[in-house]
């Protein structure tokens, strides 16, 4: 009788997506990765200066009519460059991480479904890489895999892989124990149509909550390595690089550091707050 | 008998770390058609025997130690687990208790029971649905068409529970498994929901095994009934034989601790004490230490479980127990059983 009179679990996309708009933070971050997206998309068709292009007639200028955001020290235009870094950024942000989940999620299914061995291998090498900081490990691949930005994003996505690992085993472990797990066996269903149907799509929402709050992780861990010299190569832009350039203008030219020292912040702000109303959106103990 | 479409012969089921097997020595068989409820209380392992018969055990912490399991003269506890599912929803299928948490809540019901005709018969995805709908129709599911394509949190427990003997009916099983299908449901739609089992078993000509601990359900819907104690068969037989003459006293318990809508004056009663728990297992009839008619013998030996002509099987070395009604016990010197003879009533 309790079955019949309780609430029904409301689980519909809709209600999930009106709640996310409710949310005015979660808004206010995707409104500002929405910026960040849209510039960096039509860096090419944008009227703006070559991002490589030096003028040595306008060495370390502050903003101006000219340049918006100023130039760096050798002329090349700052707001070019931020809007073409951030094609950088958001790219290592995105495709890392979607690295990071197309190798960890099938591993965390696989070990939290068929538990037992599988399970303890895949667990304990989860285990031993979570032991390693997340950023000194994404170093240590990107300096053996050799400096480039695609070498970056490998690097950050393998080091993001034992995240993921472990997020989808424990959600599967729960998940596994349904009843209606028990009865896609019971209709004959093998275990890859169960995995895929009925334990995948089930455990979706937080790693979609995971994935969104691990691009700003990425992004930061992507800024890192180019500060560090082991993502984007110059000449071509990068935040991170572009940081590690401004460092030694401190105090001549402050605005070199001001700009992807801000805008790194607003993006990974603006992931955060959209990974945040997008769990709350999708908690299922909140309706 | 050659036309039972299940027979369960000295199954024993062991938990992985446990001293003896939770089952022990069941055996059961069903004819083509008819139904038989398996009662008893919570943890006598009526729900593992059905999960034996599926295959649906768990592979780590359950093993089959003994016994066979025939389906339609195959034997399944020799198959490998693809035809085991190639069986599964197909030529036998299951029912779940809890219908609100057995459909995927992110399929719609619709696909999920086009899903189960799709997985054996290979048909077409529109004649899958076509089937679906008209599984829905058959099941009587207001609203038919509309209900198939709606999720299952849109629909009630009953609705749901619809659903699931459409999915688990729709490819005409020879044997249909109901684990307390109607435990969780309100008591008008339990009604509504037996009967409607009853009328598609008729059609189908499905077997039923049907396990309960509701003797209400057993009176409504039984042709044979087989009353399981601590992993073992105690009583089996013809429904109207179990409930007119029962023969163990743990039967008798079960009844004497059902309300009855007329109304028994005073209190209902209870069977005193818990079902011993496997690592404290008696050695001889499991039933004894609850029971107020045990001897000394009871501890000493299992009771064999002996058939009448009539069909009418019992493991109690007491019986009949007429004889004992209002007796002093014989030689029993052992104290806590002050009951004697009050559920021969």
């Amino acid at each position: 009788m309790t079955a019949i009179d309780a609430p029904l679990p409301a689980r519909s996309r809709s209600r999930a997506w009106k709640k996310l708009r409710a949310n005015r933070p979660a808004l206010v971050g995707a409104v500002v990765v929405a910026v960040f997206v849209l510039l960096a998309v039509a860096a090419p068709i944008l009227p703006i200066a070559s991002p490589t292009a030096t003028d040595w007639g306008a060495i370390r200028q502050p903003p101006s009519a000219a340049h918006w955001l100023g130039t760096d020290e050798i002329g090349r235009d700052i707001l070019a460059r931020m809007i073409w870094g951030a094609r950088a950024s958001l790219m290592a942000g995105v495709v890392s991480v979607a690295i990071a989940v197309a190798i960890g999620v099938p591993l965390g299914l696989v070990a939290g479904y068929f538990g037992g061995w599988t399970d303890s291998v895949i667990a304990r090498a989860t285990d031993a890489l979570l032991a390693m900081p997340f950023l000194i490990l994404a170093i240590a691949l990107a300096a053996f895999l050799g400096p480039s930005l695609g070498n970056a994003m490998i690097a950050i996505g393998l080091s993001a892989v034992p995240i993921f690992i472990r997020l989808t085993r424990g959600q599967v472990l729960s998940v596994r124990t349904e009843d209606y797990v028990e009865g896609a066996r019971a209709i004959g269903l093998g275990h890859v149509a169960i995995m895929a149907a009925y334990i995948l799509p089930n455990v979706i929402p937080p790693i979609l909550v995971q994935s969104t709050l691990t691009v700003a992780t990425a992004i930061i861990a992507e800024a890192s390595l180019s500060f560090l010299g082991l993502g984007q190569q110059p000449p071509a832009p990068s935040w991170g690089s572009m940081l590690n350039t401004a460092k030694n203008f401190m105090s001549q030219a402050p605005w070199m550091a001001v700009w992807p020292g801000m805008a790194i912040f607003l993006v990974v702000m603006g992931f955060n707050l959209m990974g945040d109303g997008l769990r709350d959106a999708l908690d299922p103990r909140e309706h | 008998m050659s036309n039972d479409v299940l027979t369960v012969e000295g199954l024993r089921v062991r938990f992985r770390g446990q001293p003896v097997d939770l089952i022990d020595g069941v055996s059961l068989s069903i004819p083509a058609g008819r139904t038989l409820c398996v009662v008893g209380e919570s943890g006598c392992g009526k729900s593992v025997t059905s999960l034996a018969v599926m295959g649906l055990l768990p592979r780590r912490s359950a093993t089959v130690t003994a016994g066979r399991i025939r389906f339609r003269g195959q034997d399944l506890l020799g198959l490998p687990e693809a035809a085991l599912a190639d069986l599964r929803g197909n030529s036998m299928a299951m029912i779940f208790q809890e219908p609100m948490t057995s459909l995927n809540p992110v399929f719609t019901v619709g696909e999920q029971v086009a899903e189960a005709v799709r997985r054996h018969t290979g048909c077409s995805a529109a004649a899958a649905r076509d089937r679906a709908l008209e599984m829905f129709r058959r099941v009587r599911m207001p609203a038919a068409e509309k209900r198939l394509d709606e999720y299952p949190h849109q629909l009630s427990g009953g609705m749901r529970q619809r659903v699931m003997i459409a999915m688990a009916l729709a490819n005409r099983p020879a044997l249909l498994i109901a684990d307390e299908p109607t435990t969780a449901l309100d008591v008008t739609i339990q009604a509504q929901i037996l009967e409607l089992m009853r009328e598609l078993q008729r059609d189908i000509g499905t077997a039923l095994l049907m396990i309960t601990h509701d003797l209400g359900v057993v009176a409504e819907i039984a042709d044979d009934v087989a009353v399981m104690y601590a992993g073992r068969v105690v009583e089996s037989g013809p429904v109207a034989q179990i409930f007119n003459a029962p023969q163990h006293p743990y039967t008798l318990g079960l009844m004497g601790s059902m309300p009855a809508i007329a109304g028994r004056a005073g209190r209902l009663l209870t069977i005193p004490g818990a079902v011993p728990v496997p690592e404290a297992m008696p050695p001889g009839c499991r039933f004894a230490s609850r029971c107020p008619f045990a001897i000394p013998a009871c501890d000493a030996q299992v009771p064999p479980l002996v058939r009448g002509p009539d069909g009418h099987a019992h493991a109690c070395l007491r019986a009949p127990l007429e004889d004992h009604v209002g007796q002093d016990r014989t030689g029993d010197d052992r104290t806590g059983h002050d009951r004697t003879g009050r559920g021969a009533a």
